[in-house]
C-alpha cells in the first residue's frame, strides 16, 4: 500500500475519535538532533521546528490522537567533495531537509486525572521527506514518503484550562525509493488546550 | 487566563521565529560560495584500480587564446580582462605537476595541449514573497492595541505580498586537455583525456574575480591526482 493511503487512512481513524470526541488541541515548539540515515547527510541540529495536535483521552489511563509537524534540518558544507565514478565536484554545499511527520498517535498516562500526568507512548504514520542539495548556481531535490513510528516519553502539567506538555519522542522513518531512512530526536515544548 | 495567553503568546512567537527563515544556512552568501569546480577524466587513460597512462604525457602547450563559445549570431561580449592571466594560471599548474612546457612546438608537437574556453549565460528569478494579515493585525494589535485602529474584518485573508527579481550572469572556464597524438585531421573528434570546469556567479571586483578563478583553477588540478608526475 502507497504511503499515502496509509496517511489517508490513518487520519480518518484518528479524526473519527480526535476531532469528534477532541478534549486537547495545541502545538508544540520543537528542536531536534539528527540521527542514523540523516546524520549522513545534516550533522546539525535543528532549531526549527513545531508541532500541531489533538488528543482525546478515552478513559483514566489511554490517550489518542494525532500530531501533524514540521522538522528543517540545514547545513552548510564548505568545498565540499563529491565523487562519482570519473567525476568529481568541489563546491559549497547547503543542505536542507524539511520532514513533515503525520501521526496517529497512542498515549499511556500515569498520575490521577486533574493532575500533572506523564506519559509513555507511541505515533505511527508517515512522515514526507524533502531533501534539497544546493551547489554552485544549481539545486538537487528528493523527495519521499517513510512509514514512521514514533515512540515517546513526555508530561503534561496542567494550567487553567489547558497543559504545559513537554516530551521527548524518537522519529523512525524507514528507507523510501529515492531517500535513506531517517532518524531524529524532537524534544517539543508547548500548549494543549481543552477540558 | 492572563498566565495563558502569555503562554500561547510565547509559543505563536517561538513558532514563528522557528519557521520563518526557510533558508537558515544561506545567509550573507559571497560569490564564491557559489563557484564550483568539476573534473571529468577518460577512463581509457586512468583508472583507480589499475592504469595511469596520464604518466606517459611529458610536454604540453597552453595556446595563447581563450575561445568563447557563443551562440550563433550572437556577439562576443564575454571580456577578456581576464584571458591573460587564466592561461597563466593553467601554465603554472601543469608546471608544477612536474609537465614540461614545450616552447617549439611547431618543430617539436607537444604530447597534450590544454585549451581554455569560455562560456556565459544570462538568468532571471523572481521569486515572491506572500504574507498574511492576521499576523499584521496580531502584532498591532498586541503591541499597541489602544492606539491603533486595523480593520480586522478578514483576518484571514492573504494581504500584500512583496516581490523580488534579480538577474546574474553565469560564466563557465573550461580546461580541456587533448592528446596531441591521437588528433586526426580528417575527423571532427577531439581526443580529450581530462576537462575541468569552473562555473559561479559573474561578479565581484578585480581582485576577488582572479582569487576565484585561481581557486578554481587550482582546485581543478588538485582534484586530479592522477595528473601529478
Amino acid at each position: 500500500m502507497k504511503p499515502k493511503y496509509y496517511l489517508t487512512a490513518l487520519f480518518l481513524l484518528a479524526s473519527s475519535v480526535a476531532f469528534t470526541q477532541a478534549t486537547y488541541l495545541g502545538g508544540t515548539y520543537s528542536i531536534s538532533i539528527p540521527l542514523g540515515g540523516i546524520e549522513n547527510y545534516i550533522s546539525a541540529g535543528s532549531f526549527r521546528g513545531a508541532n500541531f495536535e489533538g488528543l482525546k483521552e478515552i478513559n483514566n489511563k489511554v490517550a489518542v490522537g494525532w500530531i501533524l509537524g514540521w522538522n528543517v534540518f540545514a547545513e552548510k558544507r564548505i568545498n565540499e567533495v563529491y565523487t562519482n565514478d570519473n567525476l568529481t565536484l568541489t563546491g559549497t554545499q547547503y543542505r536542507y531537509m524539511n520532514l513533515f511527520p503525520m501521526l496517529a498517535r497512542g498515549l499511556y498516562e500515569l498520575g490521577q486525572p486533574e493532575g500533572t500526568r506523564p506519559f509513555l507512548g507511541s505515533g505511527l504514520g508517515v512522515t514526507a521527506d524533502i531533501a534539497r542539495t544546493n551547489i554552485g548556481l544549481y539545486s538537487f531535490q528528493k523527495t519521499a514518503w517513510h512509514f514512521t513510528i514514533a515512540p515517546e516519553i513526555g508530561i503534561k502539567i496542567p494550567l487553567g484550562y489547558g497543559s504545559i506538555t513537554t516530551s521527548l519522542r524518537y522519529v523512525y522513518g524507514v528507507k523510501a525509493r529515492d531517500l535513506d531512512r531517517i532518524s531524529y530526536f524532537s524534544l517539543n515544548l508547548g500548549m494543549l488546550w481543552g477540558e | 487566563m492572563r498566565t495563558e495567553r502569555i503562554f500561547l503568546y510565547l509559543f505563536l512567537l517561538m513558532t514563528i521565529a522557528g519557521l520563518t527563515a526557510c533558508y537558515p544556512v544561506e545567509k550573507d552568501i559571497a560569490y564564491e560560495d557559489l563557484d564550483i569546480a568539476l573534473t571529468v577524466y577518460d577512463k581509457d587513460y586512468y583508472s583507480p584500480e589499475g592504469h595511469n597512462y596520464f604518466q606517459d604525457f611529458q610536454t604540453f602547450i597552453v595556446p595563447d587564446t581563450v575561445i568563447h563559445i557563443l551562440e550563433d549570431g550572437v556577439p562576443d561580449e564575454i571580456s577578456r580582462e581576464y584571458d591573460e592571466f587564466v592561461i597563466e594560471q593553467v601554465r603554472s599548474n601543469l608546471l608544477k605537476l612536474g609537465y614540461t612546457e614545450q616552447l617549439d612546438p611547431e618543430t617539436n608537437p607537444p604530447d597534450l595541449t590544454v585549451t581554455v574556453s569560455v562560456t556565459t549565460s544570462e538568468h532571471i528569478v523572481y521569486d515572491w514573497y506572500p504574507y498574511w494579515a492576521w499576523f499584521y493585525v496580531f502584532v498591532k494589535k498586541g503591541a499597541a492595541a489602544s492606539s491603533v485602529t486595523v480593520d480586522n474584518n478578514y483576518p484571514w485573508q492573504p494581504y500584500y505580498g512583496y516581490g523580488t527579481s534579480y538577474s546574474y550572469t553565469a560564466g563557465t572556464v573550461i580546461l580541456e586537455m587533448v592528446d596531441v597524438a591521437k588528433v586526426d585531421p580528417s575527423s571532427e573528434e577531439i581526443p580529450l583525456m581530462w576537462a575541468g570546469l569552473l562555473n559561479g556567479a559573474v561578479g565581484g571586483d578585480e581582485e576577488n574575480m582572479t582569487n576565484r578563478l585561481s581557486t578554481g583553477i587550482d582546485r581543478c588540478f588538485n582534484q586530479s591526482p592522477y595528473l601529478f608526475k
